[in-house]
């Protein structure tokens, strides 16, 4: 290994050593939350055509197995929802960390340029982790999914539960998410490294003065049109990145008007595959490189912002 | 090889547009010597020392190691261990990770030299920073720096905070680890003469600017003492010394550049003046430390 | 506190003559080493340049040789020559003084009853 890969390797081992409990905290707080709260409230009912029917439906499964998968999918999204959002407030706040606890200079005294420092930063906050959560939540998704099911079918309903078919038909939405994910870091970079500039200059006014400041941007006769378009260009490249959320992006992405009730295993993996494919050739548009462009000039900022700090 | 670990010509820091923190400063530093950097607060000690570790960019020409610090600091500081005058260590760090993470920073690190000097505090290798007191994280970075096999150490007044016995400790170790004729040491101090002895040369910083660069024995040559009795007052002054003063025997006593002029000499006796004595007269400031 | 050298000589000057003062005392014998710089560096915490300069001059006044690869050794006869160099010291320097100063006193040598002291 040479030294600069191990000496990134290490910097990445310190963002671990020093924030593990709270991202093991976060990851594991709605599993957490589920089974002390279990015991508690009353039964649920569930209909054969509730909430996310469309993809489940695809295979005649019991109600169990429905049941099952889909409290599978909502706890390992809301894991990874939550790592996202606690990520993004913590975001700012990385920005001024080492400034802050007087150790910039200790770190500054060993080997590794402030790129390297930041860089490994970032690389764990806004992509490891979540990447880490995914797993986390499909781990905490399966106890959840046992324990939801027994609470609502009851010990039977558990036993009626085809594991083997759950597993099948939401295989294709977590490689859709894992492959989505970095897609997703990657269209919301731009914000996250604006707020990081703004913390780091205006410390705790550095989040309001770009609410502020987008607010002002979206709404001034002058600049409405382009901030907005570009604002809304960037949402959705990131929503689109992220997982297909609605029937109308699933049929967009399967492309004939088949209806997904009656899709196939088979079918479903090559929507899969064709929108991800979508979602890379959206990172050739205009939209995308000149958020990169942002969030180079804003990185170059933060480099800036440390080297001055010692 | 390369001859001098440091070579500096017309040095020179400014922070913005006020007056220079470093003026002109020329020194060569070789290898095998224990420099002594003193300067009263705001001489321009730190910003020199950081000019050297490459943290700060200086105009003029300056090469440590062989390399241009500014440029090169990544690789420079594999090769040199620094102790800056306010590095605190991650509060949030225990003491074993800090070692495993200066492992994988600094090639030249050496873990089990670090455990084993850790060993000889009262420090625990699972103590976190926080816990820990003022004097006991001094303690754990001077052995954490000590621990790496650098061939120019610069240290920025290392032992603040410590103790008598600590403080012996870590000139012992200075000493063991690094007095070889192979490394250098560049630390600045207020404990002025407790390492006096320790050192091999003498760097004066006054307002930015160097006022001294010597090795100690030259001093020895260069500078005299003179104690007199009080009635031969007037007489000595009118020699124009660096400096009047009192000895450490209560006698007054002037301090000359160079041989005093031969019929003061049969007024009093010639002594060694002190590293303080020198650095009140050289700096014209009141004294650094009182005498112990 | 750490320093205990005075301002009446240079260091190194100070240091060969307390190792002379020792090598009286027999410590350490003729023709034994001489503890190494590094050592003596230690035990009086001084620079072990400075402590080379303080052997080299006691090298010089013919008290201790260097042999190659072993480091410094107390010739023979070191001691002998020391005392006599001391003595001719005493009796040249600090004798006289003292002397000086029992007159004054009016103590003898019977007062002073030295030699069962």
């Amino acid at each position: 290994m040479s030294v600069a890969t191990m000496r990134f390797k290490t910097l990445l081992q310190r963002e671990w050593m020093q924030h593990r409990w709270g991202w093991l905290l976060v990851m594991f707080a709605p599993l957490v939350i589920t089974l002390v709260t279990l015991p508690f409230g009353g039964t649920v009912q569930f209909g054969p055509n509730e909430g996310i029917n469309a993809e489940v439906a695809a295979m005649v499964l019991a109600k169990s197995s429905k049941l099952a998968a889909l409290i599978w999918v909502m706890s390992t999204l809301s894991v990874v929802g939550l790592s996202l959002l606690a990520m993004s407030f913590q975001i700012s706040g990385l920005a001024r960390r080492d400034a802050q606890d007087r150790s910039l200079e200790f770190w500054m005294s060993l080997p590794g340029s402030h790129s390297e420092h930041l860089g490994s930063m970032l690389l764990a906050h806004c992509l490891l982790v979540p990447l880490v959560a995914v797993a986390a939540g499909v781990f905490s998704g399966l106890l959840i999914a046992v324990f939801g099911v027994i609470k609502a079918l009851g010990l039977a309903g558990l036993m009626a539960v085809e594991w083997g078919s759950v597993v099948q038909l939401l295989l294709p939405a977590l490689v859709r998410l894992v492959a989505g994910l970095p897609l997703f870091v990657l269209w919301a970079l731009p914000a996250l490294l604006v707020l990081m500039v703004a913390s780091a200059w205006l410390k705790r006014w550095g989040v309001a003065a770009v609410a502020l400041g987008t607010v002002l941007l979206a709404n001034l006769p002058a600049t409405r049109g382009p901030v907005r378009v570009w604002l809304t260009g960037h949402a959705e490249g990131a929503s689109q990145a992220f997982f297909i959320s609605t029937p109308d992006q699933v049929r967009a992405a399967a492309g004939a008007a088949n209806r997904v009730e009656h899709m196939s295993l088979g079918e479903i993996w090559g929507t899969v595959g064709a929108d991800l494919l979508n979602q890379v050739s959206n990172l050739a548009s205009l939209q995308f490189l000149s958020g990169v462009a942002l969030a180079a000039a804003c990185f170059a900022l933060l480099i800036y912002k440390r080297k001055h700090s010692a | 090889m390369m001859e001098n670990l440091i070579d500096a010509k017309n040095v020179s820091l400014s922070y913005g547009r006020s007056k220079k923190a470093v003026d002109d400063v020329s020194f060569t530093l070789p290898k095998g010597r224990v420099v002594g950097l003193l300067g009263h607060n705001g001489a321009g000690k730190t910003s020199l020392m950081k000019a050297l570790v490459g943290l700060k960019g200086v105009a003029g020409s300056l090469t440590v190691l062989g390399r241009d610090p500014a440029a090169q600091r990544s690789q420079l500081l594999t090769e040199l261990s620094y102790i800056p005058d306010v590095a605190v260590l991650p509060r949030w760090a225990r003491v074993s990770e800090l070692i495993t993470l200066m492992s994988g920073l600094q090639p030249n690190f050496s873990p089990e030299r670090a455990r084993q000097l850790i060993r000889r505090t009262s420090v625990g290798l699972n103590d976190k920073v926080k816990t820990l007191s003022k004097g006991m994280v001094v303690q754990v970075h001077l052995a954490l720096i000590a621990a790496i096999d650098a061939k120019l150490m610069i240290l920025d007044e290392p032992t603040l905070g410590l103790d008598v016995i600590s403080r012996k400790g870590f000139y012992e170790m200075l000493i063991d680890e690094w007095c070889d004729g192979e490394r250098s040491v560049l630390i600045s101090t207020h404990q002025v003469e407790e390492i006096e002895a320790l050192l091999t040369d003498v760097l004066m910083l006054d307002e930015g600017k160097l006022v001294l660069n010597l090795s100690l024995e030259a001093m020895e040559s260069r500078f005299i003492a003179l104690a007199h009795d009080p009635e031969a007052a007037d007489e000595v002054a009118r020699a124009h010394p660096l400096l009047r003063y009192r000895s450490m025997g209560g006698k007054p006593a002037a301090l000359f550049d160079g041989v005093p002029p031969a019929h003061l000499e049969q007024l009093g006796q010639r002594f060694r003046p002190s590293l303080v004595d020198l650095f009140v007269a050289l700096t014209r400031k009141p004294e650094l430390a009182p005498r112990a | 506190m750490l320093n205990n050298w005075n301002d009446t000589a240079p260091i190194y000057r100070q240091l060969a003559q307390q190792l002379a003062g020792q090598l009286l005392d027999g410590e350490p014998k003729e023709g034994q080493p001489m503890p190494s710089v590094r050592q003596l560096a230690q035990q009086y915490l001084i620079n072990p340049l400075t402590v080379s300069r303080a052997l080299q001059s006691l090298v010089d006044e013919g008290f201790l040789e260097p042999r190659r690869g072993l480091g410094m050794y107390v010739t023979e006869g070191a001691r002998h020559r020391l005392m006599q160099s001391e003595r001719d010291s005493f009796l040249r320097e600090e004798w006289p003084v003292l002397r000086e100063r029992l007159r004054r006193l009016g103590l003898t040598g019977k007062d002073l009853n030295w030699e069962n002291a």
